[in-house]
Order: structure tokens, then sequence, then C-alpha cells
């Protein structure tokens, strides 16, 4: 209770309005419902790079783990999800690959140095962005791949500030991320179905 | 005037430090005399993760040109930048891949002033008198801390792709049919629509479903191929791929 009040306050005061780009469109999981002899079991793997570890909302590898496997249980496709490294990957596997890119600290110290002398008058920002890949291996052999990309952009200027109360740094990224795999999951659910279910 | 500096120096901050961060050693790129390939003007082109180059000879046999090859390096970068470098050059598809990957943590030093103040009282004895003082004084002094970051090189390839020019008449192509061993065969669906085709005028659009062909219903890429095998596309009856949960799925006839 403590540590949320304190990223709350923390994230109010930080004055930073999260926009992403719109590279990748918002769009539900798609969910199927075959019978369960079509329904195959996959494992999956996740290889996360990220320049900073300090980002407000930002997943770590081990909730993108999760995330991902619920998400791949819910398109209701296959019987049993189960993680792997990539190294001992099964038959049928998933690799996801995440890019996560935020402005290094002397990067950004500029942009917070001009907008803190001016008392946010002057508009300043910084972009990070987010690539999401997942790629389809068929016996060893890579046989798919979808990607998409989001940049996300923070914007530090007086007039904004009552919209950052809701498009703050948390919200932007769960945001930004839960599309980004949504996006990636129903294109491999839908290349799943095309290739191995018959409709 | 001193206003004015302050003003043109806060202006340079600005505007190097919100300019720097991806533009200055984006692509270092080539791109192809376009004879032979198909700029797509308006294209939502798709990228490809793919091992290395040697899968490069497959996708030409599909039937697509290189159309340009952009590398960066050195830097974390997004591959949005190649998703909008291939809507400026037209290209339908975009191929990527990582090499000579190096990461490291690593902590950058980094250092705030903070004041320090005292708080001092005393007293001054004279032969005649007894003074009581005090006060404050404040200095500044650094203090030092780290901050965590990942310090990575990598060089990441973007091969930009088109269509070979050979554009069929009604403007679309079709998926494929899956090579997969054992796979069922599935639905058609609407791989590329062409610039200014008849198709693109009807709002066909990539992703969606072959119902019919003039008034002939496809179930898969077997009919497909039969079917193509003796006649011409004149009419083509789509459903349109279902993107939004508030849409729901329709059925478009086009004539041509």
């Amino acid at each position: 209770m403590k540590k949320s009040i304190i990223i709350l306050i923390c994230v109010i005061l930080s004055s930073c309005v999260e926009i992403s780009s719109g590279y990748t469109i918002s769009q539900p999981l798609n969910k199927y419902t075959p019978i369960s002899s079509q329904k195959y079991d996959v494992t999956y793997s996740v290889s996360y790079f990220a320049n900073r570890l300090d980002i407000i909302g930002a997943n770590s590898e081990t909730d993108f783990r999760v995330k991902i496997a619920e998400k791949l249980k819910k398109t209701g496709l296959f019987s049993k999800v189960t993680y792997t490294s990539f190294e001992n990957k099964s038959d049928y596997h998933y690799h996801f690959k995440i890019i996560f890119n935020a402005p290094s600290v002397n990067e950004e110290m500029p942009v917070i140095y001009l907008s803190g002398v001016t008392m946010l008058l002057i508009p300043a920002w910084e972009t990070a962005s987010l690539d999401f890949s997942g790629i389809v291996y068929f016996k060893n052999k890579e046989i798919y791949s979808s990607s998409t990309p989001e940049i996300i952009k923070c914007y530090w200027w007086l007039p904004l500030i009552p919209i950052g109360i809701i498009w703050n740094d948390w919200f932007a990224m769960q945001h930004v991320e839960n599309k980004e795999m949504n996006y990636v999951i129903n294109k491999l659910s839908d290349f799943h179905q095309r290739a191995f279910i018959n409709k | 005037m001193r206003r004015l500096q302050i003003a043109l120096q806060f202006t340079i901050i600005f505007v190097s430090s919100c300019t720097s961060n991806y533009y200055e050693d984006f692509y270092s790129s080539y791109e192809q005399p376009i004879e032979k390939c198909d700029v797509l003007k308006k294209t939502s082109p798709q990228i490809v993760e793919i091992e290395d180059l040697s899968m490069l000879p497959e996708w030409e046999a599909k039937g697509y040109c290189v159309l340009g090859k952009s590398e960066f390096e050195g830097k974390w970068q997004s591959r949005a930048w190649a998703v909008d470098h291939a809507q400026k050059i037209g290209a339908s598809h975009i191929l990527t891949y990582f090499q000579n990957t190096y990461m490291k943590l690593q902590n950058t030093p980094m250092s705030v002033p903070v004041a320090n103040t005292t708080y001092h009282t005393g007293n001054i004895y004279t032969p005649n008198h007894n003074i009581s003082y005090s006060g404050t004084s404040t200095s500044y002094q650094l203090a030092n801390f780290a901050v965590p970051e990942i310090y990575a090189t990598w060089k990441q390839i973007a091969i930009f792709l088109t269509p070979i020019k050979n554009r069929p008449a009604f403007g679309v192509e079709f998926d494929e049919a899956s090579r997969i061993p054992g796979a069922t065969d599935s639905p058609v669906k609407i791989r590329l629509v062409y610039n200014n085709s008849i198709a693109e005028k009807n709002g066909i659009k990539i992703g969606d479903e072959v119902v019919s062909i003039n008034g002939i219903r496809i179930k898969n890429h077997k009919e497909l191929k039969k079917f193509l095998s003796n006649e011409e596309i004149k009419i083509i009856e789509v459903r349109h791929e279902k993107k939004h949960y508030y849409f729901n799925m329709c059925h478009f006839k086009f004539m041509c």
C-alpha cells in the first residue's frame, strides 16, 4: 500500500505525459474454440533486452513470461503452454524477443534540466521504444515470424500536467505492452489456425 | 539582451537534447534502382524477423525484389524507424536480423549538488559586554550515486522488399498454401493489394478472406489453383478481416 502511494506521488510529480505513437493498432486477443484433438502442446521462451531498469510501469522479463503464458492459454488453441529456455525448445516453439529502449541517463539529463529550470513552461520531450517480436519454430526451423514496434513519447509541459495523472508512465507502458502482445499473439494464432487446424 | 542570451542557450540545449536521441546515427542505407521493383505508395509494411541472410533467396523466389537495405549499429534503435523508411520508399516487407550483439550491465555515475546547512551559536565575551549570537551557513557539496544501465552494441539490419513488377490485372495477390508437412489446407487470404488497382479502388484490403471468385465458392488454395488455371478473375467476393471488437463480420461484393 505504502509503495503504491509513493509510486503514485512520484508519477504525478514527474509531470510526464506519455503518449504512444500508434504504430501498433490496439486490438483484443482473438479466441478460438478448436476441438480437443486439434489442440497442440507449445513451448515458449522470452528474450528481454532493456537498457534501463528503473522505468515505472515497464514489465520485467518475469512479468512478460507470465503475461505471455496467460495470453497463449486464453487463445484456446493449445492444450499445454510451457516455458522453456530457447536452447531446450520443443518441436513446436514460440520465441518472443522484446527490446525496450529508453533514453540513457546522459541523454535524459538535458531535457529534465531544461524542463526543471523553465518550470515546465517550454515543452520538452524524450522518446522510448518497445519492439515486440514472435518467432515460430517447427522442428528447429523458423517457419513464421511477426514483429511490431511502438514509440512512446514522454512530454514535460505545464498545460499537460492534468493529462499526466491518467496518461502517466505506468498506464502508458502497460497499454503499449498489452497491445503489442495482443498484436503478435494474434498474428501467431492466426498462422497456427491456418497452418495446423482445419477450419 | 541578457534574457535573450539565456533564451538562446535554452533553445540550443532543448533542440540538441530532443533531436539527438535517434537521428544522429540512424541509417546508413542504400537503395537499389527500382526499374524491376514495384514501389507501393501506400503500405503498411510487415516486419519479418529472419535468422540471417540465407533466407533472402527464399523471399526473392516468392516474387520479391530488394528495394533497399539499411543498417544501424552502436545504439539501441527501434524498428519504428524502419517502418517509416519502408513507407517512404514504398516497401511492403521488412526483413530484419541482429548481428554482433554485446551487452553489459554498468552503473553510470551521476552527481547532484546537495545543500549542507549548519547552525551556529556562540558567545562573545568582552570586559563590558557578553554578546550571544546565532545563525546558519550553507555550503554545497556533490552527492554521488549511480544509475544502473545496460550498455549494448549491436548491428541491426533491415532489408526492404517489394513485389517484382508483374501486376495481376485485378490488382491482388493471394497468400500461399501452408508448406508444413501434415498441415491442412486453409482459406485463401489476400496477401497484397496494388496501388491504383481495381481491387484498391473497391476497398479490398490485405488480410481479407476470399469467399468466391466469379461466383464460384473458393474454400482453399487447392480450389484456387484449379480455378486460376482455367479462368480470369472478374468478380471477387471477400470477407474483411475482423480487426476490432466493435466491428462485425461483413460481406462485400465487388465487380470489375
